[in-house]
């Protein structure tokens, strides 16, 4: 070992090892952080432990693939070491003034010509489409169920409580024979959770894939992976949401599908609608 | 004696621009794939290790050598900043980026990460001891920065008891690297 090495190991209550170890993993809410913060600046035996872990989950760090730093990037640090853009004093400081630079990027990124990969991912696209596009059949099915699928929603009123805010877009995901298999919610603040009602046999080796589908020029696109039905927080955050947006779970190999686009078979799909 | 990476940041601190760029020429690609797999982006990730070592700059004379190492001092700063993207800002984009952009990852096998982990790393063989999905919730978690929600989604574990259920796979592999 090198210098730093931290002091060694006093009784920290278990409750504040879980707590040390959360921490160092990034676990922890922006409250629970600044609390954490703190406590390790007074308490110096929970220092130690989130230090430990931090040590010890670095090593994960070693397993990185190093990757090709762009040849401006330095530059780019050093103009904003120039220009005394302050990012924050606090290492976990919120920094509302790297917005623009952010943004600025992005829109150069959208000005990018389409790289060559996209000839492939065209004809993948292409698959897709054919899948997407022969779902309409669905939608009659899909009419006759809207009734008894809001009367399920309304019943759904206490956990929409429970999430303390109602979500602003709703989608009812039905099976082919028109059986409600799953409501999704999409809250203001970016949230999408999908509250299962009904529950599928996963083979052994499969997984569910969730999906969803903004443009069909750009495919569908995963937003989650369950093992079985349950409650679950989908990953939408950078993707657009709006009202009747396609949402549809599919039957995966282990993993999620190996193209990025749904391959197995559809045992759920519907629409988002806008709460009104 | 202090490693290379804690004598830069002593300079850092002493207001010597050229430390900052010897710390980002041996660990700017590191930092970088870090931050890559957290964010998946390329410019998000190129966002992350710009800010981090803005912030590195102006607080390497809160860096205390006798409080931890710089590399893991280091790469706290960077995984916060990540993370804080991840998790705050990326939400609020724009979202019309080429799909080519993004890092093809997504899919990358947390038991192939811990295989990956050197031999002589405690870390490796405690993971190795616990059951396959608990090691796999750590690796997922510190690796690609999933949340708890994320997980539970993940490894089809009701949101309700993730929490209780990964706190009792770290205290398990606490045990270990005791």
């Amino acid at each position: 070992m090198t210098t730093g090495s931290p002091p060694s190991a006093m009784p920290v209550p278990q409750h504040l090892q879980a707590l040390a170890a959360e921490f160092a993993l990034g676990l922890l809410s922006t409250t629970e952080a600044d609390q954490a913060t703190e406590l390790a600046a007074r308490d110096v035996h929970f220092a130690a432990e989130v230090e430990r872990w931090r040590r010890h989950f670095s090593g994960f760090d070693r397993t990185t693939p190093m990757a090709t730093l762009p040849p401006d990037l330095w530059s780019r640090i050093e103009a904003r070491l120039a220009d005394g853009q302050v990012v924050g004093d606090q290492l976990a400081d919120d920094a509302p003034s790297l917005e623009t630079s952010r943004s600025r990027e992005l829109r150069d990124a959208g000005r990018l010509p389409i790289s060559s990969g996209e000839a492939a991912a065209d004809s993948r696209r292409r698959l897709a489409g054919w899948i997407w596009n022969n779902l309409g059949f669905w939608r009659i099915g899909g009419l006759v169920a809207t009734a008894a699928a809001i009367i399920i929603t309304m019943g759904l009123g206490s956990q929409l409580q429970q999430a303390r805010s109602a979500p602003v877009l709703v989608a009812i995901l039905q099976t082919p024979d028109n059986q409600t298999a799953a409501v999704i919610n999409a809250f203001a603040d970016g949230r999408t959770e999908l509250v299962p009602l009904t529950t599928f046999t996963v083979p052994a080796g499969k997984v569910l894939e969730v999906w969803t589908l903004w443009d069909r020029q750009v495919g569908p696109r995963s937003v989650g992976l369950l093992q079985a039905m349950a409650s679950s927080r989908l990953k939408l955050d950078n993707l657009p949401l709006g009202a009747n947006q396609l949402f549809e779970i599919t039957l995966e190999p282990a993993g999620g599908s190996p193209i990025g686009r749904p391959t197995g078979p559809i045992l759920a799909i519907g629409r988002t609608a806008q709460r009104i | 004696m202090a490693s290379d990476l804690e004598q830069s940041l002593a300079l850092c601190a002493a207001g010597d621009k050229s430390a900052l760029n010897a710390i980002y020429a041996k660990e700017g690609a590191r930092m970088l794939g870090v931050a890559l797999r957290i964010l998946k982006r390329r410019s998000l990730a190129e966002d992350a290790v710009q800010d981090a070592f803005v912030l590195v700059w102006r607080n390497a004379d809160k860096f205390d050598p006798a409080k931890g190492s710089g590399t893991t001092w280091l790469y706290t700063v960077l995984r916060n900043r990540a993370l804080t993207i991840l998790r705050t800002e990326s939400r609020a984009e724009p979202t019309d980026m080429p799909i080519g952009e993004e890092i093809a990852d997504e899919r990358e096998n947390p038991e192939e990460t811990i295989a990956r982990l050197s031999d002589a790393e405690a870390l490796k063989h405690c993971l190795e001891k616990l059951e396959p999905k608990r090691r796999m919730a750590i690796a997922l978690t510190y690796v690609h920065g999933l949340s708890h929600g994320e997980l539970a989604g993940k490894l089809g574990i009701p949101l309700g008891t993730i929490k209780s259920w990964l706190r009792r796979s770290l205290l398990t592999l606490r045990e270990c690297l005791q």
